[in-house]
């Protein structure tokens, strides 16, 4: 074995294989690169909404909004946990990546995708939206860019168990199932590689209907695309709640208080999210009721039994964690006196709050089959995701980047002060961003709505509940500090690459 | 610790503060679950799950026919329209037809409180979002498909039908008109 | 994790889970709870 390959991680005593440390970075870069540019269309998007500014026309506002779900949802989210998977199967197991060229591979397949779905976007070739539901139709090109990043991550996914494959037959780490993180982002990829199947069985006739090669019926279209839809979200959540663990570990000292709890929550995820997307088409015809209530009822709360587990177990592993430390005294003195002024703790305690409380309740209420008949593309339910993957997810990401940074990068944070106010501005921005998102819309703002005030000039056009508008207003302060809060991050991360302090 | 393997058998028993929590979340996710169907016998809203196939030419002509027959009248008998769209007024209990084409909702339904009506919605164009304001309803008008939507109006007044589903550049313009009497 | 099967090892956040149920359970409701002051739906 070629041990200059390696480097050992002064701080975990981890070897690092320096390929598995290019393609993190490289991951990493494009993730933030694209969360960049998905900033810039929030902002966009965000100052057209409010109607006082109703920044963009028409045209722009659905073509930057597409362009704010793909580079969001799709791509920041996606190349971050292509990185997250590197570390897992690697940097975590002292293992070498298996197959290098192939984990390469999937970098620029991504890219390649990104490439051609921003492209076909930007001059107006696919407006519309993230979903792109038929008959709306978009330029071919944009569906092989999807196809093309789908494959890259699915590459990356086989990248991934090839490395724990070897990792296992080489005996790189002591003897013993795989470590808690591995085992959730593993977790993750399971999901994710159904959820790309899922993701092909829609785009490859969608992209064969766009050339005028078959028919495309409109509900078996939702129907599977919500497949590959609402699945890509747990991906999200199997791998946050990882980078949770991750960051719980690294910040301070915990142990998860239940490995068997804890591994059959994250199985649960891989069982049956893939199955419970039909709260998605709670209100749509075809699909009998029974259908329905079987899908999201039965199936989708065994994945928030899963999430339930979760909720306590990695609080409480923190707590415990904090009272070995010596603050016993109480039921919040180890709150009190956590480690606050870390960033990637800061950023998950907050993750932890706003996905629980403000996305999970609401996801499960909204996709209860009779709520959702007052909800469904509603801004409540852009305030419900708002919550579990900007709030929840990113937010996460964003604090494990403080240690992916010293531990991958090698260079200290740049701007420790300003990284420490980050988590802050994000979480309570997010809070107020969400939360004003679901108060509007439970007064019945739509959501994908470029003009709520004078609906283009129509004459049934119509005047708003005015509390509406408080939301509203509400959405906009939350969408500013969010703004400052993702800015900050940008500047910090791309500071640190580039001008940080080299370590060691 | 999590980055860590764990000991050789981890398959132990729970403590009781999680066995406690276990069962508190089973419990829930249960009542959550069963809530649904049950919602089906003791609630009164529940969403339709009365579709059917319904290709433009036969659903357009079922909703020509329906307007042709009960368009109101004014006191001269000339066909009430507003902003060109027929108001219609079907007889309680019986059906209704309303589509979203061209970023209009088409016709104007006027219903009666307390009456019950078969509203049959679909689209001829794009996916529209039916959504009724301020109460707020939301339903999925989607071309090719008649869903058929039994409604009991329990308030009066006019109420404005917004387009939520992203239908284009002329989207946000799809407002159209339902009236309760 | 704590061998003591008597003392809840992080007793804070089972506080916390108790706290997010039953907002969890109250905002379902609510929710229900409007739901059924909206028309008749079949």
């Amino acid at each position: 074995m070629a041990d200059q390959d390696f480097r050992t991680c002064s701080i975990t005593g981890l070897k690092v294989h320096l390929p598995a440390a290019n393609l993190i970075m490289a991951n990493a870069v494009a993730a933030v690169v694209l969360l960049l540019i998905g900033g810039l269309a929030a902002a966009g998007v965000a100052l057209t909404r409010l109607p006082s500014i109703h920044l963009l026309p028409a045209d722009w506002f659905y073509r930057i909004l597409t362009l704010h779900g793909l580079a969001m949802l799709i791509a920041w989210i996606i190349f971050f946990e292509m990185a997250g998977l590197y570390l897992g199967a690697s940097v975590l197991l002292n293992a070498r990546i298996a197959a290098p060229k192939m984990a390469w591979l999937q970098f620029i397949l991504m890219v390649v995708g990104v490439l051609l779905i921003a492209a076909m976007v930007l001059t107006g070739q696919a407006d519309v939206m993230f979903t792109s539901y038929p008959p709306l139709k978009a330029h071919p090109l944009y569906y092989l860019g999807v196809i093309l990043f789908a494959v890259g991550a699915l590459i990356g996914c086989f990248v991934f168990f090839g490395t724990l494959y070897k990792a296992r037959k080489e005996g790189t780490y002591p003897h013993g199932s795989f470590p808690l993180v591995t085992f959730g982002l593993a977790c993750a990829a399971m999901i994710a590689i159904a959820t790309l199947l899922h993701g092909a069985a829609i785009y490859i006739p969608t992209l064969l209907w766009s050339l005028g090669l078959m028919g495309m019926d409109e509900s078996a279209y939702r129907l599977v695309w919500w497949a590959l839809g609402h699945s890509s979200q747990q991906i999200n959540v199997a791998a946050m709640i990882s980078v949770w663990y991750l960051v719980g570990t690294l910040s301070v000292g915990m142990k998860p208080i239940s490995q068997k709890l804890c591994r059959t929550a994250f199985v649960l995820y891989v069982l049956f999210i893939n199955v419970a997307s039909e709260h998605h088409i709670l209100v749509d015809p075809v699909f009998s009721n029974a259908h329905k209530i079987w899908n999201t009822g039965y199936v989708m709360h065994l994945a928030v039994l899963a999430s339930m587990i979760h909720a306590l177990a990695v609080p409480a592993g923190i707590e415990v964690a904090l009272r070995k430390k010596g603050y016993t005294s109480g039921l919040f003195e180890w709150l009190k006196k956590a480690p606050w002024s870390n960033p990637a703790f800061s950023a998950i305690m907050l993750s932890i709050f706003g996905f629980g409380f403000m996305g999970g309740i609401t996801g499960v209420t909204f996709g209860s089959e009779q709520v959702n008949i007052t909800v469904h593309n509603t801004w409540r339910i852009t305030g419900h995701f708002h919550a579990t993957v900007v709030f929840g997810t990113t937010l996460a990401f964003m604090g494990v980047t403080y240690y992916v940074l010293p531990l991958i990068f090698r260079r200290e944070v740049l701007g420790m002060g300003f990284a420490k106010l980050q988590p802050w501005f994000f979480g309570i921005g997010m809070l107020l961003q969400s939360g004003g998102m679901m108060l509007a819309g439970a007064y019945g703002i739509p959501r994908r709505h470029w003009d709520i005030v004078n609906f283009g000039g129509s004459p049934f056009s119509f005047a708003w509940d005015p509390t509406a508008y408080m939301w509203l207003g509400v959405f906009g302060i939350g969408a500013l500090l969010a703004t400052i809060g993702g800015a900050i991050y940008i500047l910090v991360t791309v500071g640190t690459i580039l001008f940080g302090k080299k370590l060691a | 610790m999590s980055i860590s393997v764990p000991e050789k058998v981890w398959w132990k028993p729970i403590d009781k503060e999680e066995k406690i929590w276990l069962a508190i979340a089973i419990i829930w996710m249960v009542i959550s679950f069963v809530w649904m169907p049950i919602y089906h016998y003791i609630g009164k809203q529940n969403p339709s799950s009365e579709s059917y196939k319904a290709p433009r030419e036969q659903f357009e002509q079922l909703m020509n026919d329906f307007v042709q027959k009960y368009q109101v009248k004014d006191a001269n008998g000339a066909p009430v329209v507003i902003n060109d769209i027929p108001v219609v007024h079907p007889p309680a209990g019986g059906d209704a037809y309303l589509v979203g084409a061209g970023w209009k909702w088409t016709p104007i339904l006027e219903l009666e409180k307390g009456k019950t009506y078969r509203i049959h919605l679909s689209s001829f164009d794009f996916q529209h979002g039916f959504s009724l304001y301020p109460l707020n309803i939301n339903y999925m008008a989607i071309p090719g498909q008649d869903y058929v939507i039994t409604v009991t109006p329990t308030t009066s007044g006019e109420f404005p039908i917004l387009c939520n589903e992203f239908c284009g550049i002329g989207h946000h313009t799809m407002v159209g008109k339902l009236i309760v009497k | 994790m704590s061998d003591n099967n008597e003392k809840f090892g992080a007793p804070g956040t089972f506080v916390l889970a108790i706290i997010f149920l039953v907002t969890f359970i109250i905002i379902y409701f609510l929710n229900y709870k409007y739901l059924a002051s909206i028309w008749e739906l079949r």
